[in-house]
């Protein structure tokens, strides 16, 4: 116990930033080692470390309390000195998740990630819930120092990610631990004289440890991985940052050759590329300029239709991707052309390729994401241009659980009203069998032009198809003649087929490059009719247009494929169809499934020893596995929604935690003195009002909030969304405090079950959030999380009465 | 004394004797489940070729790649670990981060391009030397180019431990195809590309026809066939290999 000695705040504030930092590091690592819902699933079950360690505690309890000043820095050593290791190790393991789907023998090597990256979490998690534990009715003050630590290690990482390579992440986070560890020394009056150097030793023996050791290994099965293995290919560039680590390739021998969809027919064969990868997938390919290296196969490209029907002046490209839409609009117009991407490090590998004094002339490179670049523009654009990389709906399903605020049915909106009289929007992406993101685009194109009631929708639309893409353009202004017959002369000589134009009729579709079917015709023949929510729920794939509030636009899973899925299990089947959905309900049922044997089922067992009575344990359990699922919903309703503000996901998580974390802390701070002037019941219901009354505002008005800020200039932006923050995040760090507080006095063997369960329900909420909100939308999820903040309300009063010591 | 050393050497014989048909018969009793194995998984792929039928345009493959996918032992074509899954109809990897394809693909690519006896085929992707296996066993000559050099050494070493004296291996980028060889009946491409490459256009005979999955390995989706007809003219057609997406639901 720590009775009435110091509490270790410094120590638990620099522990819950390192692991905090690290759960978002394992994010990023995993996002380059394997795929972005990859980590998800590790992330979730190493989080389970949180769940487990309260069972761990509640098993050892007296004695790890009697000796708490020996036990706590020593776990948080462990954690220091496992996670190198765990990481080591787990990189190391025969673990692909393409496997997972058709083969059950790849499961076993999951099961080993995730049993070793859940070991550093679980000490972590250990030493943070037996300090609680100590705390007794301190305890709000400790959580206070818990929350806020976790809310800076948020902005930690993306510092560490900025400043430093991602292979020396692992050092930094290790000497955060490592500093914990002497700091808890120091809190709690230990002996001294021996760890102190010791520990130093270890922080420099870590950055030590030679260079490769900590780089990430990245799968074999990655496109990085299979051209780096082709004879010649050398990795001459690299760029590490919080947006991702960004890669470029040369092979001189064996030159890359990308040219999605380019026709049969071209004349000349693409010259030398670059392949610049982004988080060793996500190819685009760099054009090498060179005299002998003519650019006319840009010509014979889908891409090109645009600059074939009319001559643009100005023309926005967004995404740099490796630059060859922007070549595209530079080789075939006069125009000026704005490139709007939102990583700095693309740009600057881009750059150097394209310095010549006609580019620097005509091409502008603007850092920023597309919504956020077109706020503050007044420029009214005659074409703005989407390649494969910017528009989303990858063909193989695992970009599922990505956000795209890019394809919204707002977003759409937005380009609309940046175009010019005749201006057009072109969006070209690979197209799938049976076709699932192009149609999307084109249902999205089409809702948004039948919301103007001015258009006939019909006459603002066109559709090409190549062999591997399709490329849709509309706008405001109808087709002319001229255009048309632009578009049959282009389409002929190159053999695309065309899905649509004004007038088109079914004979004409369907010629060059034979499908089983005129899939893109026939949707886009009944989206234009008044039958289309029909066509809509119909359709094999989910196709239903995104807006803001659910933009998941690569998500096209539907239950009804669920047939189908099972009776080709194993057989290579299943990832055709949505695997990053399923994927994100397999992380659920066995995050729940686990919790429930090594949490709830041990619980179960040893109620007897929780020192609460059989009658409220039931409604105490029920009161932290709320607390724990409302908040992680809440926080990642938060962590979505701003990212459209922001700019980019790992920006709004930083905001988000900072924001949400370090308030709840301040909130959890004042506990101790609310509780003693309102008593426990009226502050809990105040705190969950409060709570109602400040997500109920973000419901309502979070449309109007977005659009406001976003107006505002870039260094106002994150204050005020800290400030809209606040009035939710405070309360919000009050009922947990409130309920260990009160378990301190009545039944303090129940505080590292609380601790266990509320660790266990953030692995479930953060799963079931992205799940709710593909569904139904952020809206949804915050709504569920209010009515969860009700129903604790309800009951904790119900344990207490309940109670009988 | 005689008698004894007599008898050794009898016992010694007889023993000698019992170990060969022992060694014989375990050999035969494993060709003979090896054999039974395939024998399965062709009746897999036919089940599979009927139940897909609609959209790859017949409802069984001709007996004579039927016949060919009976008889190539691809347990030789992978490796240790993967040694009990040969024959399952699945696609395995092969180490370099490539597999070797699902047997039902394999055998409808071979399908596709209606190989002739006479034929000269050239694959891009020769990766463990399957497909290229499969193609000998129907044509006349078999050109297999590999850009991963050592998956082309290993392929090339193993078919001619299998003695397939008809196919020549060449480590090489496959966009160029093998103009000194060009052209020929038949191209068949085993690796996904992002577009056609124009040069094999080129080396195709006319009347000829290429294969070229579309998709990445584990998930191909669409194989696509493209022909040239007695005048050069050029056509694709876009199929599902619907093993994966039957698409039975209604009204699609």
């Amino acid at each position: 116990m720590i009775g009435k000695g110091r509490l270790p705040l410094f120590s638990i504030a620099l522990l819950s930033a390192s692991a905090l930092a690290t759960e978002l590091y394992l994010v990023r690592l995993f996002a380059i080692i394997q795929w972005h819902h990859a980590a998800y699933m590790v992330i979730s079950l190493a989080l389970l470390g949180y769940g487990v360690s309260g069972t761990m505690l509640a098993l050892a309890r007296q004695q790890a309390l009697a000796r708490f000043g020996f036990y706590y820095p020593v776990l948080i050593l462990l954690f220091a000195l496992t996670l190198p290791l765990c990481l080591w190790l787990a990189q190391r393991l025969d673990f692909n998740t393409e496997l997972l789907l058709w083969q059950a023998g790849a499961w076993l090597g999951m099961v080993g990630v995730y049993l070793l990256l859940a070991l550093p979490f679980l000490f972590a998690a250990a030493a943070i819930g037996l300090a609680l534990d100590a705390a007794t009715t301190r305890v709000a003050q400790l959580y206070a120092a818990d929350l806020g630590g976790a809310g800076l290690g948020a902005l930690c990482l993306v510092v560490l990610l900025t400043v430093l390579p991602i292979s020396d992440i692992p050092a930094a986070l290790v000497t955060l631990s490592l500093l914990a560890a002497a700091i808890a020394l120091l809190e709690l009056g230990q002996p001294i004289r021996l760890a102190i150097p010791v520990i130093a030793a270890l922080i420099i023996g870590v950055w030590l440890l030679p260079e490769g050791l900590n780089r990430p290994q990245v799968s074999e099965f990655k496109p990085l991985s299979e051209i780096l293995r082709i004879k010649g290919a050398q990795q001459i560039d690299e760029r590490s940052g919080p947006l991702g680590l960004l890669t470029l390739v040369e092979n001189k021998e064996v030159p890359l050759r990308h040219a999605p969809g380019l026709s049969l027919h071209t004349p000349r064969i693409p010259g030398q590329q670059m392949a610049l990868f982004e988080d060793a997938s996500g190819m685009s390919a760099i054009i090498k300029i060179e005299k002998n290296q003519p650019l006319e196969w840009l010509k014979w490209m889908p891409s090109a239709l645009p600059y074939y029907l009319s001559r643009p002046h100005r023309v926005l490209i967004v995404g740099a991707g490796g630059g060859m839409e922007a070549l595209q609009a530079l080789e075939m117009t006069d125009a000026i052309v704005d490139v709007v991407e939102p990583n700095d490090h693309r740009l600057e590998l881009l750059r150097p390729e394209y310095d010549d004094p006609e580019s620097n002339r005509r091409l502008h490179y603007h850092h920023a994401e597309v919504r956020e670049f077109l706020q503050r523009s007044t420029i009214a654009y005659d074409l703005i241009v989407f390649g494969p990389g910017g528009a989303g709906g990858g063909a193989s399903g695992m970009q599922a659980l990505d956000t795209q605020y890019t394809q919204t049915i707002e977003a759409y909106r937005e380009y609309l009203d940046h175009l010019t009289l005749t201006g057009r929007v072109a969006i070209t992406s690979w197209l799938q069998l049976p076709p699932r993101g192009m149609l999307k685009h084109i249902a999205t194109a089409i809702e948004v032009l039948k919301g103007n009631g001015s258009i006939e929708a019909s006459n603002n639309l066109m559709v090409i198809r190549s062999l591997q893409t399709a490329t849709l353009l509309f706008g405001t202004g109808s087709f002319s003649e001229g255009e048309i017959n632009a578009l049959m002369t282009f389409s002929k000589s190159r053999g695309f087929d065309i899905s649509w134009y004004p007038g088109m009729v079914a004979s004409q579709s369907n010629r060059y490059n034979r499908l089983p079917q005129p899939w893109l015709y026939e949707g886009v023949s009944r989206l234009l009719g008044e039958q289309d929510d029909d066509y809509i729920d119909a359709y094999k794939f989910d196709i239903r247009p995104v807006t803001d509030d659910r933009p998941y636009f690569s998500h096209f899973f539907r239950w009804s494929l669920l047939g189908e899925i099972l009776s080709n299990r194993g057989k290579g089947g299943m990832s055709l169809v949505e695997g990053g959905y399923l994927l994100l309900l397999v992380t659920l049922i066995q995050a729940v499934v686990a919790g429930i044997l090594l949490i709830l089922f041990p619980l179960g067992l040893r109620r007897r020893q929780t020192g609460i009575s059989s009658k409220s344990l039931v409604s105490a359990a029920g009161y932290f596995l709320c607390l724990g699922l409302a908040f992680l919903l809440i926080e990642i309703a938060f962590i979505e929604r701003l990212t459209l503000l922001l700019g980019h996901p790992l920006y709004s998580v930083a905001v988000a935690l900072v924001g949400f974390l370090v308030f709840a802390g301040i909130g959890s701070a004042f506990t101790r003195p609310l509780v003693s002037y309102l008593g426990i019941r009226h502050l809990l219901w105040l705190s969950t009002a409060l709570i109602i009354t400040a997500a109920t505002f973000h419901l309502i008005a979070g449309g109007w909030m977005l659009q406001t800020v976003r107006g505002m200039p870039e260094e106002v932006r994150i204050p005020v969304v800290l400030l809209l923050i606040a009035p939710l995040a405070l309360p919000m760090g009050i009922p947990f405090p409130l309920g260990l507080s009160w378990l301190a006095q009545s039944a303090p063997a129940f505080t590292p079950w609380a601790w266990g369960l509320n660790g266990f329900a953030s692995v479930v909420s953060a799963v079931l959030a992205i799940l709710i909100a593909l569904h139904w939308g952020f809206s949804t999820v915050i709504f569920v999380a209010v009515v969860l903040y009700l129903v604790s309300a309800l009951l904790l009063p119900n344990a207490i009465r309940n109670h009988q010591p | 004394m005689y008698n004894n050393s007599y008898s050794v050497s009898r016992i010694a014989i007889t023993g000698l004797w019992l170990l060969l048909v022992l060694l014989v018969s375990t050999a035969s009793a494993d060709s003979y489940a090896r054999m039974t194995e395939r024998k399965a998984m062709v009746e897999e792929i036919e089940a599979d070729v009927r139940d897909t039928s609609r959209y790859i345009g017949r409802k069984e493959l001709d007996p004579r790649v039927i016949q060919a996918m009976q008889d190539v032992p691809r347990h030789e074509f992978v490796s240790d670990r993967y040694d009990d899954d040969a024959y399952l109809n699945m696609p395995l990897p092969i180490g370099h981060g490539q597999t070797i394809s699902q047997p039902y693909i394999v055998a409808l690519m071979t399908d596709l391009i209606g190989a002739q006896s006479s034929d000269r085929i050239l694959e891009i992707g020769t990766g463990s030397g399957y497909q290229a296996a499969i193609l000998a066993e129907l044509a006349a000559e078999v050109y297999s180019i590999e850009i991963v050099e050592p998956l082309a050494v290993l392929a090339k070493e193993r078919l001619e431990r299998l003695h397939y004296k008809n196919i020549q291996v060449r480590f090489g980028d496959g966009y160029h195809g093998w103009p000194e060889q060009a052209p020929f009946d038949a191209i068949v491409v085993t690796a996904a590309a992002s577009h056609i490459p124009p040069p094999l256009v080129q080396q195709l005979k006319p009347g000829g026809r290429m294969i070229i999955p579309v998709g990445s390995r584990f998930m191909v989706q669409q194989l696509t066939l493209l022909e040239k007809d007695l005048q050069g003219n050029v056509s694709t057609r876009q199929m599902l290999p619907v093993r994966f997406v039957p698409l039975t639901s209604n009204n699609k």
